[in-house]
């Protein structure tokens, strides 16, 4: 080892390799990727993006379950080298990391289980241009945005990492979803005609937050508007409730877990022009999203009631708006176990100065 | 040209703790909780293993308890009154991600409070359990793998497994590994 590169950094250990391609094998030889692959991180690389995040590289975050590894920032910087970052996506990490390490979140019960389950993490406020650009428009869970594609991704590299996710191991999920590899977008704030989620969150608009929540793959609600008819929005309430109430997840099963709602812009207004706030719009998806207990399967339904009808309560709908215009809007249903019920946990993005010095 | 790279993988925070316990079962009766998780079939194979056990041990009491949810570990107040009640305790089964490693570290938190314990997990999910231990600072927890699936398989399938699996439980209860 050459004398300029110390051993360890901050207690990370730090190796030699012949070359690039050398150090990229043996990443994943030793199952450190999601399998693609991966920025090489290089003390460099990884020591700029710590200084992107404004906080001590030896700081640590929390812990990350199952493993419980200790999420330092220089931990959480080296996965998100590895993702493809770019510094100014840093601050956004690290809340989405903080978020990882909340207890709320469940991580451990979540990574253990074999649902196919995965935190999506959704960017509002003025960090999704500072600390980007987050896609939030057409296509903005697909491919082809770096922002939302790398900072996704970093949340992946650090459940492997730093919470010992490996596939069969310490991620148990049977089949998986595509959403473990990246699982983030923005909200389109300026296209919605709602408050955006954070500010009903109970954040100030002007804060910058990310929102994590272990959801299934997201599953598409079709609804055609095709008039100005009365019952527009309730068809549309329907057709939501049909996917937020459908008995196959858990959680419909469980009548727990959040779920996600991403309303496309089109769907939102036409809420918003049947005179409709998201509190009423929940009210009656909920009313729609319900099923007679002994209808659902499993266990839990044994020895009570089954004409009891199970569902989900206001709180647990976190509802965004997000995509191009058109006809098809999204919902992600959950687990619903857990010791904290499979709930979304909010973290704010905070950097300043630091993403205008780079 | 040789390069250098940030080794990403964390090591678990908790060192390892031995377990070191041993349940004599030759002097006086002895009582053992066994702890249901939840999971499907999970009581009702601990019938059967409950019925094996009073066979195979003559001074023998048992005791079960039932966890509200697999998913998580078992309450405070259960581990209290199963400390207060028990000389040892059998926890079952893994079946499942989030029940092994819930079952993995109940049986960590039992012994812990100083109850010889024995974890049943099934084989499919044996190497988490292996995981799960190390991870929670107690590799050496005693975990018995069992055939994969017990749920769903029958009462008699069910039955001789129990059978089966008893002079292993008691071997594990009695020494420690």
């Amino acid at each position: 080892m050459s004398a300029e590169i110390p051993e360890t950094l901050n207690g990370l250990e730090c190796r030699p390799a012949a070359d690039e391609e050398s150090a990229q094998e043996e990443l994943q030889a030793n199952g450190c990727t999601d399998g693609l692959p991966v920025i090489v991180p290089t003390p460099e690389r990884v020591r700029r993006m710590v200084l992107a995040g404004g906080m001590a590289g030896e700081l640590s975050l929390g812990q990350i379950g199952p493993l419980g590894g200790n999420a330092t920032v220089d931990l959480v910087a080296t996965c998100a080298v590895m993702a493809g970052c770019l510094p100014d996506y840093f601050p956004v990490v690290l809340a989405t990391a903080r978020a990882l390490c909340d207890d709320r979140l469940d991580m451990h019960e979540v990574q253990a289980t074999t649902h196919n389950l995965g935190p999506i993490v959704i960017v509002n406020g003025p960090a999704r241009f500072d600390c980007g650009p987050f896609a939030s428009g057409t296509g903005a869970l697909g491919p082809g945005h770096r922002a939302n594609a790398t900072v996704g991704r970093a949340a992946r590299l650090c459940l492997i990492n730093i919470g010992g996710g490996r596939p069969g191991i310490g991620d148990m999920a049977l089949i998986g979803h595509p959403g473990k590899f990246t699982y983030c977008l923005a909200e389109a704030e300026e296209d919605s005609p709602f408050l955006p989620l954070h500010a009903r969150l109970g954040f100030r608009s002007e804060q910058s937050v990310v929102t994590l929540i272990n959801v299934e793959a997201p599953h598409s609600v079709l609804c055609m508007i095709t008039d100005d008819t009365e019952d527009t929005a309730d068809r549309l309430l329907r057709q939501l409730a049909a996917a937020v109430g459908n008995p196959a997840s858990n959680s419909a099963v469980n009548g727990a877990g959040d779920v996600v709602i991403v309303l496309n812009p089109e769907h939102a207004r036409v809420l918003k022009k049947a005179g409709l706030e998201l509190a009423e719009a929940k009210e009656i998806i909920l009313k729609y999203a319900v099923n007679p207990r002994g209808r659902l399967h499993g266990r839990d339904q044994r020895g009570k009631d089954p004409g009891e009808l199970v569902g989900l309560t206001p709180g647990q709908l976190v509802v965004l708006v997000a995509g191009g215009g058109g006809v098809y809007s999204l919902v992600a249903p959950s687990w619903g176990r857990g010791p904290h019920g499979n709930k979304h946990v909010s973290a704010e993005v905070k950097y300043g100065e630091v993403c205008e010095i780079l | 040209m040789t390069i250098h790279y940030l080794q990403p993988a964390a090591q678990a925070l908790l060192p390892p703790e031995p377990y070191r316990l041993s349940l004599n079962m030759k002097i006086g009766t002895v009582t053992l909780g066994l702890v249901a998780n939840g999971f499907a079939g999970s009581e009702r194979f601990l019938d059967h293993l409950a019925g094996a056990l009073v066979e195979f041990i003559p001074a023998i009491n048992i005791r079960r308890y039932h966890k509200p949810d697999p998913t998580s570990k078992a309450p405070e107040a259960m581990r209290q009154a199963i400390e207060s009640a028990c000389d040892g305790v059998i926890a079952a089964y893994g079946h499942c991600g989030s029940c092994t490693s819930a079952t993995i570290r109940d049986t960590i938190m039992f012994a812990r409070s100083g109850l010889p314990s024995v974890a049943l997990v099934t084989d499919k999910f044996f190497a988490e359990a292996e995981f799960i231990s190390k991870a929670s600072g107690m590799p050496g927890i005693p975990t018995i793998s069992l055939p994969h699936p017990i749920a769903g398989t029958g009462d008699a399938s069910m039955e001789a497994l129990a059978r089966e699996v008893t002079p292993v439980i008691t071997k594990y209860l009695a020494s420690a590994s």
